[in-house]
């Protein structure tokens, strides 16, 4: 052997089982280095895994498969086990093989037809041993590694589905405009797995509207440097426009160099639908539709200029809404709100601007409109109302116009004109008015119950001869008679189905019954033309001897026009049929009234109430 | 083995060969040598190739060798009496992993006392990483001979195969056929040895860790008393290759071809750490040379077949085409020097495959590869 050889031999195997960094490339090149400088036939490199030589290099492969190889490694497993401390083990035979231990590694086998002296196996040790050492720190290193691989990849999985589980699409892109990331959103979004989205453009996925749409946003992103927002609307694939929200940041290289783009979609079709909503919320009355005084208020900015003149205004005033509220409830005076904003919209013009000013003020803007075609709406509004149906209560409207004709006057004292004139309007029909609000709750008084028209006209006769015959006066017999016909007034409040039931009322229906004298009574009181009878349609109901409702009032505490009532009412009421019971006869029911004369009733009214019925005049009663 | 000539050189001709060895029964595959003055095209010889229904494997050559004589023309056709397992391996550059692909082409058992041979494209920039993988899964149990096929005048078409005609490519044959190897190329060191301090594959950056080119130039200026700045550069160093020393065995000779600014451009890979020498060869070395190959081959041969020189075996001579470029008119007397008096078949090579002995598998340039093979 030239030894200036073997000297470069050590030297190249040296200089290749030493600086690797990475423990396959060491391995490798180790077994090839052994292979091509030692001439050999075989050269393996085992290690140790659960206490058993496992192979992880071999040259050649295919010796792999070959039995005689694994009988060879089980020998040397045996050797080492035996007397694992020997610098190398040798194994004569047809090739002559040569195990190198690798502590906190493995095995050197080596595989040679010529034999290495030993002068040569003793020089190759501080090679093997360097190759040792390399394997066993690379070996660590590639623990280390592995760890800080499984837990980037933990990471890199946490992230995945932290990612996936926000419903946000969420893409990468690079600058070119391929998709390179994408989360599981795509699915929702584009109907699209993320698999089937990456590689793939806009102009892939999206009409190529949207896609330029999309571009557009890029290119901004990239030449502007900084993240931006956009919220623009993408065409989904089944048709349906979506309103996303994006924001899009530009990615950099360690160069500075932008690589593409991160982008974050989210779909804000739901709030820009309750945005518009609020927007129209803040700008209109919600009952009715109009605008609401704080849009008009703002509005009027607007239109008090120059072009708009002449600027007309018309004030309204809806009548009998708290008497609506009170006697039929908030829906019908919704309701009647609701039907006066219609008439105001069905005479508005393109342009014209009608509010809800107040709880029932209603203003109509009326731009470039002198006075007189104001007037003309005024008269129109009108005209709609007395063509409503009493249902129940008819819309009566106070109305007052006036119009701005010179830019130096104020549109608020122009308001002002209109409201003044409004009232005026307002007083100058009152009476009138109020004569079809108690025709309006006559007619739904007898809609609604049992009572006919023709009781009340009985009972206003009876009445009105009981009241005669004890000296009343006429201001007295009026009452009396207004009293005969709206007594029950407060039943209009009450539900038609304990009204109109055939059987007996249960403790709940009656409780609710009997509410009607105390409706009644606060419905007359807020109606001038009524006041005066309202504490007798409070008593309609109380008792002689105290047991009525709803105070329990006792003898004259009662009111004398209530204690009439209540003999005149309990004696037609006898005498004529309901849908419950067949009428009583006249003599029957007198006498049950005389029975009940101190208990139920004024005695003195029964006996007047009798002497009438004797005299014969009863007759005219049931007329 | 059934050696046939068709020294026309003609599709016709190679059609005839082929139908005679595969009518003969006896006849298991055939080694195709061919001469690139032929003019053989994958259009004209695909169709006999592909339609032939036993293993064909071979090559293209600069020139062929029948007997004691070179041929510039002309094509061999050797039946083969013995099991034949051919694969061939197109685009090799491709070819991302080798190790895995030539892993799976033959068993362990099937390759113990065999001969593999091995024709790839001379030009393809893969072979050094071919013969890395071979070695890699087939280590040394099979003897290996072979070389590059393919023209002096540029790539071609040149590797033959049951596939047809392939460029980019290699053909393995494993023959069930005791052999002898013997390597040898007459090449004399002359200096040296220096060690490789810059290399990165075919490229010679440093030696001994100053420019290669300055290094090599004083040398071959004074052993030549020639200067480089008088005509082409290779028309010099063509007789002054490297030799790269190998473990008590013939060195392996790397040609510097090209000079790229202070580096040298060589035939084969200079790995990195080596020591190197730089050659200087005559012709009666290089016969000399031959004849070791040849003496080398036959100590090898009639150890594993441990008979009696009863037969003369036939000889399948590999030799680079450089040596007859160096040798001209003498190139008979290396013919004279590896014939047995058996059979002889050979080609004209781009670089030498073959394992000496029990020694690993080297890609060899300007070196003569003799393979004694039991017929």
């Amino acid at each position: 052997m030239d030894y200036t050889i073997w000297n470069q031999i050590l030297y190249e195997l040296t200089f290749t089982v030493g600086g690797e960094q990475d423990l396959d490339r060491l391995l490798n090149k180790a077994a090839s280095a052994f292979l091509k400088k030692l001439d050999c036939a075989h050269v393996s490199i085992l290690q140790y895994r659960n206490n058993r030589l496992e192979t992880a290099r071999l040259i050649p492969r295919v010796m792999l498969k070959d039995p005689t190889y694994a009988e060879l490694v089980g020998k040397f497993e045996r050797l080492l086990a035996k007397d694992g401390d020997r610098d190398y083990i040798i194994l004569e035979g047809n090739l002559n093989y040569y195990g190198f231990p690798l502590p906190g590694f493995g095995l050197l086998l080596l595989g040679k037809a010529d034999p290495i002296e030993k002068i040569f196996l003793n020089e190759l040790l501080p090679v093997t041993n360097m190759l040792a050492q390399n394997c066993f720190f690379n070996l660590d290193a590639v623990r280390r590694r592995r760890e800080i691989e499984a837990k980037l990849e933990k990471e890199r999985r946490l992230l995945r589905v932290i990612i996936d589980s926000i419903p946000d699409l969420i893409f990468y892109k690079d600058k070119e405009g391929v998709y390179k990331v994408a989360n599981e959103a795509t699915e929702n979004f584009l109907s699209l797995l993320p698999q089937d989205l990456i590689g793939h453009t806009d102009w892939d996925v999206h009409s190529k509207e949207d896609a330029n749409k999309s571009r557009l946003m890029d290119r901004k992103v990239i030449n502007g440097g900084r993240a931006r927002r956009f919220e623009e609307q993408f065409r989904h694939r089944d048709g349906h426009l979506v309103h996303f929200e994006i924001i899009k940041v530009p990615i950099y290289n360690g160069e500075g160099e932008c690589t593409g783009i991160v982008g974050i979609s989210r779909d804000i079709t739901e709030r820009k639908r309750y945005e518009r909503q609020l927007e129209y919320m803040g700008a209109h009355d919600q009952l009715t539709g109009l605008y609401n005084r704080r849009f008009s208020e703002r509005e009027i900015k607007e239109l008090d200029i120059a072009e708009q003149l002449p600027l007309s205004v018309i004030v309204g005033d809806l009548n009998a809404l708290k008497l609506t509220n009170d006697l039929f409830g908030y829906q019908v005076g919704d309701s009647l709100l609701i039907r006066t904003a219609k008439i105001f919209k069905e005479v508005c013009r393109p342009g014209d601007l009608a509010a809800r000013w107040g709880g029932d003020e209603f203003v109509l803007f009326l731009p470039r409109t002198d006075f007189e075609t104001a007037g003309e709406i005024c008269r129109q509004i009108k005209e709609r109302c007395r063509l409503q149906k009493n249902e129940p209560i008819r819309v009566n409207i106070a109305l007052g116009c006036s119009t701005k004709k010179s830019p130096g006057e104020n549109i608020w004292q122009i308001l002002k004109e209109a409201s003044d004139r409004m009232y005026s309007d307002k007083y100058l029909y009152m009476d009138s008015y109020k004569e079809s609000i108690i025709a309006s709750l006559k007619s739904a008084l007898f809609k609604k119950s049992t009572e006919t028209e023709e009781h009340a006209e009985r009972l206003k006769i009876i009445c009105r001869e009981i009241g005669e015959r004890m000296g009343l006066n006429s201001g007295q017999l009026e009452s009396l008679e207004l009293l005969a016909m709206l007594h029950d007034i407060g039943k209009v409040a009450i539900g038609k189905d304990i009204l109109m039931k055939a059987g007996p009322l249960n403790d709940e229906e009656w409780a609710q019954m009997k509410k009607h004298p105390e409706i009644g009574y606060r419905f007359a009181r807020s109606v001038p033309e009524l006041a005066p009878i309202s504490e007798h349609i409070l008593s309609h109901h109380e008792r002689w001897d105290g047991k009525g409702y709803p105070r329990g009032l006792r003898g004259r505490a009662i009111p004398l026009l209530s204690r009439i009532l209540s003999v005149a009412d309990a004696f037609d009421a006898m005498t004529n049929r309901r849908a419950y019971r067949k009428a009583i006869p006249p003599q029957k029911a007198l006498d049950i009234i005389k029975k009940n004369a101190g208990k139920q009733f004024d005695p003195r009214v029964v006996a007047i109430f009798c002497q009438i019925k004797k005299e014969g005049k009863i007759s005219r009663a049931r007329i | 083995m059934f050696i046939n000539l068709d020294q026309a050189g003609s599709v016709a001709g190679l059609r005839r060969l082929l139908s005679g060895a595969i009518d003969n029964d006896q006849v298991t595959g055939m080694i195709v040598l061919a001469c690139e003055e032929n003019g053989f095209t994958p259009g004209s010889v695909d169709t006999i190739l592909k339609q032939s229904p036993k293993p064909v494997f071979g090559g293209i050559f600069h020139s062929i060798i029948f007997n004691r004589k070179k041929l510039d023309r002309g094509t061999i056709v050797a039946g083969i009496r013995r099991p034949v397992k051919a694969v061939a391996v197109d685009r090799i550059s491709e070819i991302t992993n080798l190790d895995i692909f030539l892993e799976h082409t033959f068993e362990t058992r099937l390759l113990q006392n065999k001969t593999m041979f091995v024709i790839v494209d001379g030009l393809s920039r893969h072979i050094s990483p071919l013969i890395d993988s071979m070695l890699n899964c087939f280590g040394i149990i099979p003897n290996y001979i072979g070389g590059g096929a393919g023209s002096l005048s540029g790539r071609k078409p040149c590797v033959i195969s049951g596939e047809g005609l392939l460029e980019d490519a290699a053909v393995f044959a494993l023959v069930d056929m005791e052999s002898g190897i013997g390597v040898a190329h007459g090449w004399e060191p002359v200096a040296g040895p220096l060690k490789v301090t810059g290399a990165e594959g075919h490229k010679l950056i440093s030696l001994n860790w100053r420019p290669a080119f300055t290094v090599y130039r004083e040398v071959v200026e004074k052993i030549s008393g020639n200067s480089f700045d008088h005509g082409d550069f290779f028309q010099l160093a063509k007789g002054f290759p490297f030799g790269i020393v190998k473990l008590a065995r013939e060195m392996v000779v790397r040609d510097p071809i090209v000079v790229d600014g202070t580096s040298l451009i060589c035939v084969g890979e200079v790995p990195l750490n080596s020591l190197v020498y730089i050659l200087k060869g005559n012709t009666d070395s290089l016969i000399a040379g031959a004849l070791k190959a040849r003496q080398l081959a036959e100590k090898s041969y009639w150890q594993p077949v441990k008979g009696k020189k009863e037969r003369p075996p036939i000889t399948f001579f590999i030799d680079c085409v450089s040596r007859v470029l160096f040798l001209q008119s003498d190139f008979e007397r290396e013919l004279e020097a590896v014939y047995t008096g058996g059979p002889l078949l050979g080609a004209l090579t781009l670089g030498e495959i073959a394992n000496t002995g029990k020694s690993y598998l080297e890609y060899y340039n300007k070196t003569s590869v003799v393979g004694l093979l039991k017929g």
